[in-house]
């Protein structure tokens, strides 16, 4: 069933393309994370039209699939290589979705300390910054961690625009041997090695919160 | 001299405050009592800032309150420390933030407080590692530190064992000593015992009776309402 010939020499090439994996799903967290950060501070802003504006993008980029979104993007010919294509698509959408997950992590703040620092003189940006922020962000973590995972299994999508990952190195690799089976089984144990390897760093990461405030 | 004329509120169609008028002198401890709900809370809440009232005005030594900037402060029954930081980083930064002033400043300001509230050995704790009344000093001190002329307390020992209670009277009836003037929302008959101050009950967001402590004390069929109050809460308990 499995060629572990084949199977041996397959590791190296998975390797190799499983950092363009990781250096997608990295910086497409990024984006994810400072656009949700914005979309969120819009949704819950003054202005009525930013409020609009925000609804309307989570609305619209949670409402159509991700593989369209990659394709739109790249049919814009944007002056990109595919691999940037693809982390500004899977980055947007997952800012949608990390929007919601940081509202959510702005409304745990406990009021009472937003009233005493609001008493106290303190500015908006300020106690934005200071106080709900770091609240927010620690309160969601464990979400944007699960996030990041998710982004790893969803950079297999930026493949269709020909990004080199590890999907991609994956298929190459099945129309020269033509074993589906051993290929899949190969990249298979590459994500999964990816996402637990991921999800236990960031796990002793959040252990390590325990020790500060 | 604080004075608080004709303070109105409207809360859905209901008058939350219904023209409290009110004059505290400074030095002065002024207790507010009165059942859940009758706008104790709502008063102390106008004071500071975090709610607007429909009608009347408040000034403070003739001055009205919008024109002076940190000059009440206030312990909030919940305290509402910044859980978030350290004990020290909890005072200095509203020292930093509100004050402007520079961190070495604040820090220095900060642990002078701290010592003098016997916190000097905490100042780099989270303050969820400190006890109750630990987190009331640092509530205090976090007030004390932005150099109020008035210090409001809502139901500051409303959570304490009588020990604590008998510390927190003790340091209010200092700070009014210090020349602070006081304001207290409370529950807890104990206070209105032990603190030497102004009683005014409240009811349906009015002042329904004031009295000096002593006067009351000394004569307390000269006081129906506050002693109809206080006879019915100790029923209660």
């Amino acid at each position: 069933m499995i060629d572990f010939a084949l199977f041996n020499n397959a590791l190296p090439l998975l390797a190799k393309a499983s950092i363009n994996t990781l250096i997608i799903a990295f910086f497409s967290t990024l984006i994810g994370l400072w656009g949700g950060i914005c979309i969120a501070l819009a949704q819950q802003g003054d202005s009525v039209i930013g409020r609009f504006i925000a609804q309307a993008y989570v609305s619209i980029v949670r409402g159509t699939p991700m593989i369209v979104q990659i394709m739109f993007l790249y049919s814009l010919n944007l002056p990109f290589s595919p691999i940037v294509v693809a982390i500004i698509a899977i980055g947007l959408n997952s800012s949608a979705y990390v929007s919601q997950t940081i509202k959510s992590g702005i409304n745990s703040v406990a009021k009472g300390e937003i009233e005493a620092a609001i008493m106290m003189g303190i500015r908006r940006r300020d106690i934005m910054r200071y106080i709900i922020l770091p609240q927010a962000f620690r309160a969601i973590f464990p979400s944007l961690g699960n996030e990041f995972v998710t982004l790893i299994k969803d950079s297999s999508l930026a493949y269709i625009i020909g990004v080199h990952e590890l999907f991609k190195e994956s298929r190459n690799l099945m129309n020269v041997t033509y074993d589906v089976i051993t290929v899949y089984v190969a990249v298979t144990l590459f994500y999964l090695v990816l996402t637990y390897g991921v999800t236990l760093l960031l796990q002793e990461y959040e252990k390590s919160w325990e020790r500060t405030c | 001299m604080l004075k608080l004329e004709n303070l109105t509120k409207k809360f859905h169609e209901k008058n939350v405050l219904d023209g409290v008028n009110l004059e505290i002198k400074k030095g002065e401890i002024a207790l507010l009592l009165g059942s859940s709900g009758v706008g104790k809370s709502t008063l102390l809440r106008v004071l500071c800032g975090l709610e607007t009232v429909d009608r009347g005005t408040i000034t403070l030594d003739a001055i009205p309150l919008s024109r002076k900037t940190h000059s009440i402060g206030m312990v909030f029954q919940h305290l509402n420390l910044f859980s978030n930081m350290n004990v020290i980083t909890n005072i200095t930064f509203a020292l930093e933030k509100a004050l402007g002033y520079s961190p070495k400043t604040a820090q220095l300001l900060a642990l002078e407080f701290l010592h003098k509230y016997d916190l000097a050995d905490k100042a780099n704790l989270c303050v969820n590692k400190l006890s109750g009344g630990q987190k009331q000093r640092l509530a205090l001190i976090r007030t004390l530190a932005l150099q109020p002329d008035v210090i409001c307390f809502d139901e500051p020992t409303s959570a304490l064992d009588p020990v604590l209670t008998m510390q927190v009277a003790n340091t209010i009836a200092q700070l009014a000593q210090d020349g602070y003037t006081v304001i207290v929302t409370t529950h807890d008959m104990s206070l209105v015992e032990k603190l030497p101050c102004t009683i005014h009950l409240m009811d349906k967001g009015a002042i329904l009776q004031s009295a000096q402590s002593h006067q009351y004390w000394e004569n307390q069929e000269q006081f129906p309402h506050i002693t109809r109050f206080i006879k019915g809460y100790e029923r209660e308990i």
